[in-house]
């Protein structure tokens, strides 16, 4: 949801040969300063919220006591210079220490990242399963009956609050038939010494229900961009020359149109990841999971300005990444599209 | 009147089951947003009149249904109906507003970057990158965490992650305009730029606009709820469809699903009665597709 | 093992009692248990900060010198006895043979040093009332206090003892992953967010705790936290929403434990001239009109239907265990719900058509604590006290009503004093500001009175537990008469619990593992 309204920019399709070494740096340049950017808006909008000071000292704390928490917290210092403490200390890797735990920000956050990721990535090729041969089929069928239903399924798909959904989801299959469980992260194994829960019988157990209600909206969206591109594809010279060759027009479809209508689903992808990456945070609190997002959130209730401000650079870098890969592969599938 | 209904626009509409539906249930919301408060007795943001009394009645057809309250109550005896009469109000109101003000917005920045090019678009356009590479909800999440709940601060949230998407689009189609020979001519014979705007650059970029705006309100609904879903969206005594069904989620498993699973259906269906219409919109007025 | 365990049951009806003996010592049924908390615990370190879930795993981690029971009875802890040598100086010895978990053995110098640890620390107010502590010798410590003080004991109930070489090595970060103390359950394993096991310290002073395994649950949720519970993902729940209680007590196999709790939900008015949300004088400085407000406040109607009848209403300012306590005295019954004599009032104080102010609260911090607000809210709107609402989350809230912020005219908040003694309370909430270091550091209302001032001033001042209690019982008399506060009710600590699960619950909320048993 979100990003289905809009248009791609026409003018990014206007390619221009370029070395890829300059392209590179240019990204890396770009990235830098947006993660710069995020730090900055983060540790100005903070200043705003409430004083991290008052969630950590007792209510009846005395002045002096306060004043020693701050000193602790290193919050005694000025905005600016607080900011310039952060950055310095960043640049040596060191990405300052949460006000509530005493850990460092950057540990908490990855500790917690395993779980995020693994519900994403099952959300992601839920979504994709079920999307790419429901648009496909609905795309070359466009006037089909159960084509309609998918899209008005597809549709409803979009309209629905995730939120909503996940409680529907709790309250039907784990209160009322009691055959999943309400909430948390399973049973979990090592994979090459990340903790994961896809491994035990017991994790896919607890998995499910999160991941089904986090897949829903890319789902639809990914389903109206297949059909889309595939009537689009439809549409094209080519297409109809190849018809007029005398091959069947499913045999067109399928053989011709599906690579160049799943072009455009790739770009979406990247979006939906970081989409799905963002909606982790409300599905990962309905259902307990132990995940980054959850994190996030409650550090936004406990003003926890450390750990939001990594949290919110980590993800735009994470961002970055995804959207880099996808021109990557964008350029693979489409030889028509240099790199620029 | 008649022209309109002679129209291809028109046929096509009559045609299209989606957008029959889809604009009856935004009608229909229409009428329940704007004659709610003539439709019930209660106005359940006046906390002096609810009674506690009345707290957690299940819907009437339930048994310990009272007839007073369509839809039950909810734990301050307010009625579930006429809260998700009122609730929609602020649940519309905010997509309404915050759509209005993200495409004004948008508009006049796309427009700048456009015209005068240069510091002026690469700043508006590198911000526009910059934003879009983060998922609208996580942004406005983050800006309501700062900024303290309230329905004003949810419109400035939902505008600062809503703007972009027009800027682009006016942007697009102003340097596209202003490349032609007529404009270009037009600006040398001295045609002030306010006109060049209306008469040249408005009209080639009001269709996809309008298609934008459209589904851009169901999805600030969405995102409002879940903001206040979250906590940090409209504040408790004037409850949007999100907060209600975050009320209602406390006592779900109590078995009072009544309070939550209503205003879920209610926001289910603006919400699709506004996409059922938007993507009638957008087949028929995206020349891309025709 | 259960089966094994059966067997041996056989075996003892048979009369084989001695077989039994050898066979319950060695295939005992190890007991586990799986408890749901509201959150993750912040800390392991006690130094570190605090909050209801860290304090629970600090007293399964160490232990202090006074120990504190579940009802709030003082006795020894890991000092065995102590005595007062003079008005400021108390003598402790401590326990022999006390090791850590790493086999350390426990020392006055860890004593001392916890001291001076905690006063560097974020917690310097744990160790306020300790002027100086020093070892006489390994196992005996002397502490001064700054004035003489009766309830020292009781502070030192919540001051932990640290190892002081371990901490020394480990450094304060990694004392949050790497807990080490006298207490009688070890960290097993912590994954964030997830669970926390404990394991069994077997060579516990106190003995060998009867559960050998528990698992700490955080289940944020209060829905979800019902679900695992009656799903059977954990043995116990703390804070069992009370909307969920009729549900379990009605499910077979599950039972609800409630205790009334120490939090005392109260009103705070302000007593200033002018309030910042008030148009013209401040109606409240005016005892006729708190009376007012406090006789519109239907308390029974909020516990019965926001509470679903799991509150009481608070009688006093402090629970009739504390020193301070005047038996018999009820603000119910000295100001009963009567909306014509509230509107008397009004009207004989000058305020016939009521006025209008905002009354501050919290959303995630009470339980049901908005819907109380809007509950207030209506109630005073029948004796035309009209009430605006500015509810927020807790994050905002303790900065937004801090002293001196000055925003409120009226605030919902709540007061616990786990040590037993309204002393603390009074000198934090009621004493005048800025008149003494330390003390009226909470009077949000800005309420000032010098008889209560000086009576706070003689019960600091006396050495002797009973002539404070004394003291502050007049201090009580005085505050219920004068109304700068409403008090509302104490909450009730509700667990749910399957069957099988023996647990009392702890007046401070400290779910103790220790004082467990399962079948």
């Amino acid at each position: 949801m979100g990003k289905a309204g809009a248009f791609p920019d026409p003018a990014d399709k206007k390619s221009q040969y370029s070395d890829m070494l300059g392209y590179l740096i240019k990204r890396l340049i770009q990235m830098l300063l947006v993660l710069w950017i995020v730090s900055l808006v983060v540790f100005l909008m903070m200043s705003f919220t409430g004083d991290p000071v008052f969630m950590i000292v007792p209510i009846d704390a005395t002045d002096d006591q306060i004043q020693q928490a701050r000193r602790i917290l290193g919050l005694d210092q000025s905005l600016p210079v607080q900011y310039w403490i952060f950055i310095s200390s960043l640049v040596q890797g060191d990405f300052g220490q949460s006000y509530v735990f005493r850990q460092p920000a950057l540990a908490l956050i990855l500790e917690r990242m395993p779980a995020t990721v693994e519900m994403v990535l099952v959300a992601m090729v839920l979504a994709v399963v079920v999307a790419i041969p429901l648009g496909v089929y609905a795309g070359a069928n466009p006037n089909g009956r159960l084509s309609r239903i998918i899209m008005a399924g597809s549709l409803l798909g979009i309209s629905l609050p995730g939120f909503w959904v996940g409680m529907v989801l709790i309250y039907f299959f784990a209160v009322h038939l009691g055959i999943f469980p309400s909430s948390g992260r399973g049973e979990t194994g090592e994979v090459f010494g990340v903790r994961t829960s896809l491994v035990t019988w017991n994790g896919w157990h607890h998995i499910i229900l999160p991941a089904v209600t986090l897949s829903l909206a890319t789902m639809a969206i990914l389903l109206r961009m297949t059909r889309a591109g595939m009537m689009e594809v439809a549409r094209q010279d080519y297409m109809k020359f190849a018809r007029a060759k005398g091959a069947t027009r499913q045999d067109v479809l399928y053989k011709h149109g599906l690579k160049n209508a799943l072009i455009p689903v790739v770009t979406i992808f990247g979006l939906q990841l970081g989409d799905l990456i963002a909606f982790a945070t409300i599905t990962e609190t309905i259902f307990s999971w132990p995940g980054m997002g959850k994190l996030l959130i409650d550090s936004i209730y406990r003003a926890d300005r450390p750990v939001i401000v990594v949290y919110l650079m980590l993800v735009a870098l994470i961002f970055v990444v995804i959207n880099f890969l996808v021109d990557l592969v964008y350029t693979l599938i489409d030889p028509r599209i240099t790199l620029k | 009147m008649t022209s309109f209904v002679q129209t291809e626009f028109f046929h096509n509409y009559r045609r299209s089951t989606s957008a029959v539906v889809g604009s009856a249930l935004m009608l229909a919301f229409a009428f329940a947003v704007t004659a709610g408060p003539f439709l019930v007795d209660q106005n359940p943001y006046d906390i002096a009149a609810l009674n506690l009394m009345d707290s957690y009645k299940p819907p009437v057809w339930l048994e310990g249904g009272d007839p007073r309250f369509l839809l039950g109550t909810d734990g301050q005896g307010r009625d579930v109906w006429a809260s998700i009469l009122y609730g929609a109000r602020i649940s519309v109101f905010i997509g309404l507003v915050a759509m209005i003000a993200s495409c004004v917005i948008g508009t006049v920045l796309g427009l700048i970057a456009g015209f005068y090019g240069g510091i002026v678009d690469s700043v508006i356009m590198r911000i526009a990158d910059i934003q879009l590479s983060f998922p609208s909800i996580l942004i406005a999440l983050f800006l309501m965490s700062a900024v303290g709940t309230g329905v004003d601060k949810v419109l400035i949230a939902l505008t600062a992650v809503g703007w972009v998407v027009y800027a682009r689009t006016v942007r697009g189609a102003t340097l596209s305009e202003i490349k032609k020979e007529y404009v270009q001519a037009a600006k040398v014979a001295g045609l002030p730029n306010s006109k060049i705007i209306r008469k040249h650059v408005l009209p080639n970029v009001m269709t996809p606009l309008i298609v934008i705006a459209t589904i851009q309100v169901g999805t600030f609904v969405l995102i409002e709820a879940s903001l206040s879903f979250l906590g940090v969206g409209v504040p408790i005594t004037q409850p949007s469809l999100g907060l209600l069904i975050k009320n209602g989620f406390d006592v779900l498993f109590s078995g009072l699903w009544w309070t939550s699973v209503f205003p879920g259906l209610a926001i289910m269906t603006l919400v699709f009665g506004i996409n059922l219409f938007g993507d009638f919109l957008r087949d028929e007025l995206n020349p891309r597709l025709k | 093992m259960k089966i094994l365990s059966q067997t041996a049951w056989r075996c003892y009806t048979l009369g084989a009692a001695i077989v039994v003996v050898a066979a319950g010592a060695s295939f005992a049924q190890t007991k586990s248990l799986t408890i749901g908390l509201t959150a993750d615990p912040s800390h392991l370190y006690p130094l570190a900060g605090e909050e209801l879930s860290s304090n629970i795993m600090y007293y399964h981690l160490y232990d202090p010198l006074v120990s504190r029971s579940a009802d709030l009875e003082f006795g020894p802890g890991l000092a065995e006895s102590w005595e007062r040598v003079d008005d400021t100086t108390w003598r402790f010895k401590l326990r022999e043979g006390v090791t850590f978990h790493n086999g350390n053995a426990f020392t006055a110098a860890d004593v001392v040093f916890s001291v001076e640890k905690a006063r560097a620390s974020i917690r310097p107010d744990l160790v306020a009332s300790i002027a100086s502590a020093t070892a006489i010798d390994d196992l005996t410590v002397e502490i001064k206090t700054p004035q003489p003080y009766a309830v020292l004991p009781n502070d030192l109930a919540e001051l932990l003892i640290l190892d002081e070489e371990y901490t020394t090595a480990t450094g304060d970060q990694d004392m949050d992953l790497k807990p080490m103390g006298t207490g009688p359950y070890k960290l097993q394993e912590w994954i964030k967010e997830e669970r926390l096991v404990l394991s069994a310290f077997a060579d516990y002073w106190g003995g060998a705790p009867k559960i050998e395994t528990v698992t700490f649950r955080p289940i944020t949720n209060p829905a979800t936290r019902t679900a695992a519970l009656l799903t059977g993902e954990v043995d116990v729940v703390q804070d069992l929403a009370v909307r969920d209680v009729d549900r379990v007590r009605n499910e077979a196999g599950f039972e609800v434990v409630t205790r009334p709790s120490l939090l005392n939900v109260v009103l705070g008015m302000d007593t200033r001239e002018t309030s910042p949300t008030i148009d013209g004088p401040n109606p409240m400085t005016d005892q006729r009109v708190r009376e007012a407000i406090a006789r519109a406040i239907d308390v029974d109607a909020i516990n019965k239907i926001v509470m679903n009848g799991l509150a009481t209403p608070s009688a006093q300012y402090v629970p009739d265990s504390h020193l301070g306590f005047v038996e018999g005295m009820d603000f119910r019954q000295m100001y009963p719900l009567d909306i014509e004599k509230a509107k008397a009032l009004l009207a004989e104080a000058g305020y016939p058509d009521g006025f209008t102010m905002t009354l501050d609260a919290t959303n995630n911090r009470y339980v049901n604590d908005a819907q109380i607000a809007q509950a207030l809210a209506s109630m005073l709107a029948q004796i035309n006290v009209t009430l605006n609402l500015n509810i927020m989350p807790k994050s905002n809230f303790w900065g937004y009503i801090r002293v001196p912020s000055e925003n409120s005219s009226f605030i919902m908040s709540g007061w616990d004093v786990p040590s037993g003694d309204a002393g603390s309370m009074y000198q934090a909430l009621f004493y005048s500001r800025d008149k003494k270091e330390g003390y009226g550091q909470v009077n949000r209302g800005s309420y000032s009175n010098p008889a209560l001032d000086d009576l706070v001033d003689q019960a600091d001042s006396t050495p002797d537990v009973t002539e404070r209690d004394a003291i502050l019982q007049e201090a009580t008399k005085l505050l219920m008469a004068d109304i700068p506060m409403i008090p509302l009710h104490y909450e009730q600590d509700i667990y749910g619990v399957r069957d099988g699960v023996t647990l009392t619950p702890r007046a401070d909320k400290f779910l103790s593992a220790f004082e467990m048993d399962v079948e």
